[in-house]
């Protein structure tokens, strides 16, 4: 038990360290946001507070685990800059009350109602589709903005008050449909994952299909804990599909490469948008991710985004606060909270503590300049995404590398 | 289901891979059972915590020892600091109930808080992301060495691709095995052990120390376990959640052979693995009543449902799993 409390302390200590060791820049906001005001003494209102309600544990903890880094960083950079200037004229400091969904819808749900409990006015998350929709209910009830950093199509109209900070099925699959129209790609075999995510992606291939873009010859399923699908890829092999799309995250993704890998990688492979944290995804595929192709979101590939590019100066920003707080490779994922916090943030400059009029100027239709994408959220688009905001790329010597 | 059957001979291979891992973690079952019979649901954490040991040692001797050497220090440390874990587990947690006499059920929901301990140490101290090690034996070796039959990390024979690390796992599993017989036959305190499986009360009055006898059986197991994680490092991502469906797994297969039978346990788990194989393979069919089903998406699910079935064939036959004899290879 020692050993524990004081690896505790020690991780408290490096996390304290690592805050304290930021430059105090101003907090990388997009250029039409107000700019915080120096902090006058006396004007300080009440702090805002905003929920966190992701995955920390479990099958999704690799995604939720750099959405609270995300919002925690950049919440700390607002507080420090003197916070958020309010409709009343008062500077209101950012309260975070992160809870972990433990990639468990039930307990996302919990965790809504808790957060809710606590008065905040609004919540990024959850990290799964299934937790999302789960907990579209309460947000309904609550009147409380949640910011989904989930990519399941049910997403964005499970609840009024629900938006998508992450491309989602219908974006990912047009994406790579598109892609294949460039390579002559028409006959595919898909691999999915039995989440909603997993299955929202097949139901989007089989329009696809019903539209005519691509022939699906074989369907497989797999459960996120299973720790071998070379049965499946062995029985797409055999359809002779141009290509194996799998539609999946990024751990079961790995499992999947590399199963593929040591069949021979007979058949192209192509997976979905879900693995957006390459370094544990290479970490643990090594070699065998060679030749996979995907659509990924600019953060990624940031390098490699021509400078004429209007998300380029808000990646490059984000890259390099990411970077200089956690010493790892940025991921999509807190790329996606970073998109849902700092919408957020400016609608509270007009709205304040009431949350129905934040939720009605989230959607008003303004344009935001994100990690994802170029966000327009009207009331009848909660995603609010075009489908460029993701290019494609290939692991090539284990390495992410843009598609040109 | 032409196009089935020509991928089963590919699905078989896959399936025996599969099952010799779980055979393995279902012989860490059948040890701690049989000697002090706790059902140790932490079976799958102590793989666990031998894999992410493993993959830590590998990776910081692999620059200065060579990837060879580097892992046979890693399965050595792993297997070490693993057993090291299996024993306290046990002196912590389990001996103090069963010294005062805890039911059956109870050592159950212990081994419960064990495995989730256990589980959050692994968090705690490894983190959330995924990591793996390269192949023992990586085809780039075998090709340099001339092999032409070589793809990615497998073997081809015929249409069958075999993956080096596979070999690797039924070798493991044949010297546990081979492992386990001599200790258990030729060495004194493994005829202690058998001697405490068989009947502990007239073991006690012979001058066997009980309780040390558990407490080796426990780092014994977790030894084994680490073996299996170790040698699955290579295969699939490592991290602190991968014990939760391969301790399920082991569970199952001991149960199918009667959780106090090693050769039972190998069968289930060799059966197990083929099963899941074969089904994971299976095109979608149109079931009456049911629609389109994708018996491969259910995979999961049948390891459930054969435990279901072997526990109720078991009740009915008042039998003791797939093979009949108790313990003693």
């Amino acid at each position: 038990m020692n050993t524990t409390k004081i690896l505790s302390i020690a991780c408290l200590l490096s996390v304290t360290l690592a805050a304290c060791a930021q430059p105090t820049a101003a907090p990388a906001k997009p250029a039409d946001a107000a700019k915080p005001a120096a902090p006058a003494a006396g004007a300080k209102g009440d702090p805002y507070v905003i929920g966190v309600l992701v995955d920390l544990n479990g099958p999704s903890s690799a995604l939720g685990d750099p959405s609270k880094k995300t919002v925690e960083l950049y919440a700390k950079k607002i507080n420090d800059a003197g916070g958020v200037k309010g409709p009343d004229g008062k500077m209101h400091d950012i309260k975070l009350e992160v809870y972990d969904g433990e990639s468990d819808p039930a307990k996302n749900t919990v965790g809504m109602k808790a957060l809710v409990d606590k008065k905040v006015l609004a919540v990024v998350g959850p990290t799964s589709t299934a937790s999302a929709l789960a907990v579209a209910p309460i947000a309904t009830e609550s009147k409380i903005s949640v910011m989904a950093v989930a990519a399941g199509i049910a997403v964005p109209s499970a609840s009024p008050f629900m938006f998508q900070t992450a491309q989602n099925d219908a974006n990912g699959s047009a994406a790579l449909a598109g892609y294949f129209k460039t390579q002559n790609i028409k006959k595919i075999a898909i691999l999915h994952d039995t989440t909603a995510f997993g299955q929202g992606g097949r139901d989007e291939w089989r329009k696809l299909r019903d539209k005519g873009d691509v022939a699906i010859t074989y369907e497989g399923g797999f459960a996120t804990t299973d720790t071998d699908v070379s049965s499946q890829i062995s029985a797409a092999d055999a359809t002779k599909p141009d290509g194996i799309v799998v539609w999946t995250t990024v751990n079961p993704a790995a499992v999947v490469v590399k199963n593929w890998a040591n069949l021979g990688g007979k058949t192209p492979i192509f997976f979905s948008h879900g693995i957006g944290n390459p370094t544990p995804f290479i970490k643990t595929t090594g070699s065998s991710a060679n030749g996979a192709r995907l659509p990924i979101g600019r953060i990624i590939v940031v390098n490699e985004v021509p400078d004429g590019h209007p998300q380029k100066s808000l990646l490059a920003q984000y890259d390099k606060d990411w970077r200089a707080a956690y010493n790892t490779d940025p991921s999509t994922f807190g790329g996606h909270a970073y998109d849902g916090f700092m919408q957020v943030v400016r609608a509270l400059e007009t709205a304040g503590n009431d949350t129905v009029k934040l939720k009605e100027t989230i959607e008003s239709g303004k344009p935001f300049v994100g990690i994802t994408g170029v966000f327009t959220y009207v009331k009848d688009n909660h995603n609010g995404l075009p489908n460029d905001s993701l290019v494609m790329v290939e692991i090539k010597n284990e390495k992410f590398q843009l598609i040109k | 289901m032409d196009i089935f059957l020509a991928t089963l001979p590919q699905l078989i291979v896959l399936g025996i891979s599969l099952g010799a891992i779980y055979a393995l973690i279902a012989l860490g079952f059948v040890v701690i059972y049989s000697v002090s019979n706790v059902i140790n649901l932490a079976q799958g954490e102590f793989l666990m915590i031998g894999a992410l040991v493993f993959v830590a040692v590998v990776d910081a001797a692999t620059k200065t020892t060579g990837a060879g050497l580097a892992v046979l220090v890693g399965l050595l440390v792993a297997i070490i600091v693993t057993g090291g874990v299996g024993a306290l587990s046990y002196a912590l947690a389990f001996r103090p109930a069963i010294e005062r006499r805890a039911s059956v059920q109870t050592l159950i929901i212990i081994s419960m808080g064990v495995s989730i301990v256990l589980r959050a140490f692994g968090n705690l101290v490894w983190g959330v992301d995924p990591t793996s090690t390269p192949a023992f034996l990586p085809g780039r070796t075998l090709r340099e060495a001339g092999m032409t039959n070589v793809i990615g990390d497998s073997l081809r024979l015929g249409g069958v691709a075999l993956q080096t690390q596979s070999i690797w796992i039924i070798f493991a599993l044949i010297v546990t095995v081979t492992g386990l017989f001599v200790f258990f036959n030729r060495t004194m305190t493994g005829r202690a052990l058998r001697a405490c499986a068989m009947n502990p009360d007239s073991a006690r009055l012979m001058g066997v120390p009980l309780s040390k006898m558990s407490l080796i059986a426990f780092a014994l197991s977790a030894a084994i376990a680490a073996l299996a994680g170790a040698i699955i490092a290579p295969m699939q991502p490592v991290l602190y959640t991968m014990g939760l469906g391969l301790g399920l797994r082991g569970f199952v297969s001991a149960i199918m052979g009667g959780i106090a039978n090693p050769v039972g346990a190998i069968w289930g788990g060799l059966l197990l693995g083929i099963i899941e194989a074969v089904v994971g393979g299976l095109p979608q069919m149109d079931l009456p009543g049911l629609g389109k089903v994708n018996p491969a998406s259910l995979r999961e699910a049948i390891a459930f449902v054969i435990l279901l079935a072997v526990l109720i064939i078991r009740r009915l036959r008042g039998a003791n799993g797939l093979g009949g004899k108790r313990f003693g290879l």
